[in-house]
């Protein structure tokens, strides 16, 4: 299998090094893979998921995302528009902007006309069951339709991974649920990478691969199907 | 959706900052065109005036020495037509005589002209709204204001200097000054015991003849006491004047650019502040730091530009509702494509100023702090 993530001696600490986020992590992930990133609050994961979505780079060490070396800082955005979709635990959707149009969003960098966005937009809102909710306000969804956009959006410019925080943190157990099926099903369907970080034991165990991070390091990996 | 819908959309989120915002730099630009109405009505108005019933230029009393009104406070001799006359290229020469003396109750300026030798009528900026125009002594006409003012209308008497005159006709006309009384020459020059004077003396060259060249004869032959008149800007008192007014109009602009400016940094600051969570995904969809740059850049362009059309509006309507609460004293406005051209302007260089600061603040905001703003 070919590898997509290729992360070696990652380093990276704040406060002038007082604070090591992330103390030498190595890592591999393969293309299509499901892989969650467990371990506590402040254990270095949701810092480990920006530096592969180019959020952030490294102090040491180097990071390679769909044959993107993000180790320089350069080209980022451009990485960003094309390989990776985000999605957030908090949905971070822009209120005055229609549900088709915050899915457009991301299209902005790329070639596509206007009317092309709107026709991708509407195809991935049919695709995560909200295409009738299309002209209304995100202020009027519920969180779970909310999460669902998010998901929309992330597939907007066809990314070769998705990188997901916490993306059930705030909703109820049901509309979790829900979520995650329909995050898993996209996966599968567009046989795209997805990884996400959690501190959900239930939720990581539904990756074929679990990595638990501690204290910036990777305690381990488990392998799950 | 297209980039520029979404930079117009934005702008409008929080509706009463967006409004407080235009209503800012709107008063800026509104009084920018309001005085620009004013000044280029003022000077149309005194360029009329110089150039009564087509004039191609006026004649004054040297002694006025450029630095009196263009309706000569300083009177010349009659005999000066004839002379004027033998000029050539001069087709004809009108002369009129102006005083300031009591009307009914109070003093107020009279116009003097003579009605076997006077202007076509139809070419000057006056029309009769009813009568006639004057035909012999003891009569006049007065302005619309006027017989407003007074209560008069055509058949009704008229008291000029304890004498009484017959009101034969009522005109309008767009430059206050005339909007007064005209009354036979001979009239006025008896009243005011000047006869035989005149205060300023209109020059119709011939068809095609150079008027700088009859100018600078009468200058060469008559220089010691006559000054000829083209443009307002020959009349120093005027001239100052108008320069004034339009100094005052660049002033209130550079005001308006500092504050407005101040204000829309304040507005977008605000803006981009309560935003950084949204910059923050923006940037993590992969949006280029120039396509933010240039969207709140963009959104401040669209809060000034509104304020110039807002303030462009305000600023005319002022401007007529003054006029014709008659706060104006009976002046024509005169809005020309140069005054909004300056508010426009004005507004886009605020938008720009104002924008820049936040808009580079905004493309500079590090992604995953952004993100992690609450």
């Amino acid at each position: 299998m070919v590898a997509i993530v290729k992360i070696k001696n990652l380093k990276k600490s704040y406060e002038k090094g007082n604070i090591k986020a992330l103390n030498g992590i190595n890592l591999e992930i393969e293309k299509g893979d499901f892989v969650s990133i467990i371990g506590q609050s402040g254990s270095g994961k949701s810092t480990l998921l920006n530096m592969i979505g180019a959020l952030d780079t490294g102090d040491e060490g180097t990071v390679e995302v769909a044959g993107y070396d993000l180790t320089d800082g350069k080209n980022l955005d451009v990485f960003r528009s094309k390989e990776v979709g985000f999605i957030f635990q908090l949905h971070n959707l822009i209120p005055n902007l229609s549900v088709c149009e915050n899915v457009e969003i991301p299209m902005f960098e790329t070639k596509a006309s206007g009317k092309e966005r709107t026709d991708r937009a509407l195809s991935l809102l049919n695709l995560v069951g909200l295409k009738e909710k299309a002209k209304i306000k995100p202020t009027k969804l519920s969180g779970g339709e909310r999460q669902r956009v998010a998901i929309a959006r992330a597939l907007a410019n066809k990314p070769s991974i998705i990188l997901a925080d916490e993306p059930t943190g705030s909703l109820d157990s049901k509309t979790s649920g829900d979520v995650l099926k329909l995050l898993i099903d996209l996966h599968e369907k567009e046989n795209v990478t997805l990884i996400m970080v959690t501190h959900d034991l239930n939720v990581a165990k539904l990756a074929n691969k679990q990595i638990e991070v501690l204290d910036g390091q990777i305690l381990g990996t488990d392998s799950q199907k | 959706m297209s980039f520029l819908t979404l930079i117009f959309k934005n702008p409008f989120r929080n509706k009463a900052r967006a409004f407080l915002a235009v209503i800012g730099i709107g008063i800026g630009i509104a009084t920018i065109v309001a005085l620009g109405g004013i000044t280029t009505g003022l000077t149309q108005s005194l360029d009329n005036t110089l150039h009564e019933g087509g004039a191609d230029f006026t004649v004054l009393s040297k002694k006025e020495d450029s630095q009196g009104t263009p309706y000569g406070t300083e009177t010349l001799d009659e005999d000066w037509l004839n002379k004027l006359k033998e000029i050539p290229g001069i087709k004809r020469v009108e002369g009129i005589y102006i005083a300031t003396v009591p009307v009914e109750d109070k003093f107020g300026m009279v116009i003097g002209i003579d009605p076997n030798n006077t202007f076509d009528i139809s070419s000057m900026d006056v029309s009769l709204t009813s009568g006639q125009f004057i035909k012999n002594e003891h009569e006049v006409v007065i302005g619309k204001l006027k017989a407003k003012d007074l209560n008069k209308k055509v058949g009704d008497n008229l008291t000029i200097d304890d004498s009484e005159f017959k009101i034969v006709g009522i005109y309008e006309s767009g430059d206050p000054s005339q909007d007064g009384v005209m009354a036979h020459m001979k009239d006025l020059q008896k009243i005011s015991d000047e006869e035989g004077k005149i205060s300023m003396i209109y020059v119709f060259a011939d068809s095609g003849a150079d008027v700088d060249t009859i100018t600078k004869s009468i200058d060469n032959k008559y220089g010691d006491d006559l000054n000829t008149i083209t443009s307002i800007n020959d009349i120093k008192m005027v001239a100052d004047a108008l320069n004034m007014v339009n100094g005052a109009s660049w002033g209130i602009s550079l005001l308006a650019i500092v504050i407005g400016g101040i204000g829309i940094i304040n507005t977008m600051i605000m803006s981009v502040y309560e935003r950084t969570r949204e910059i923050g995904v923006l940037k993590a969809v992969g949006w280029k730091k120039k396509r933010i740059l240039s969207m709140i850049l963009g959104e401040s362009l669209v809060l000034t530009v509104t304020s110039a059309i807002v303030g462009s509006i305000f600023g005319v309507i002022a401007i007529e509702l003054a006029v014709a609460l008659g706060i104006l004293s009976g002046m024509t406005p005169v809005f020309t494509m140069g005054t909004f051209i300056q508010g426009f302007a004005v507004a886009i260089i605020v938008g720009l100023i104002g924008g820049l600061y936040p808009a580079w603040r905004a493309s500079r905001l590090p992604a995953t702090e952004s993100l992690r703003y609450e």
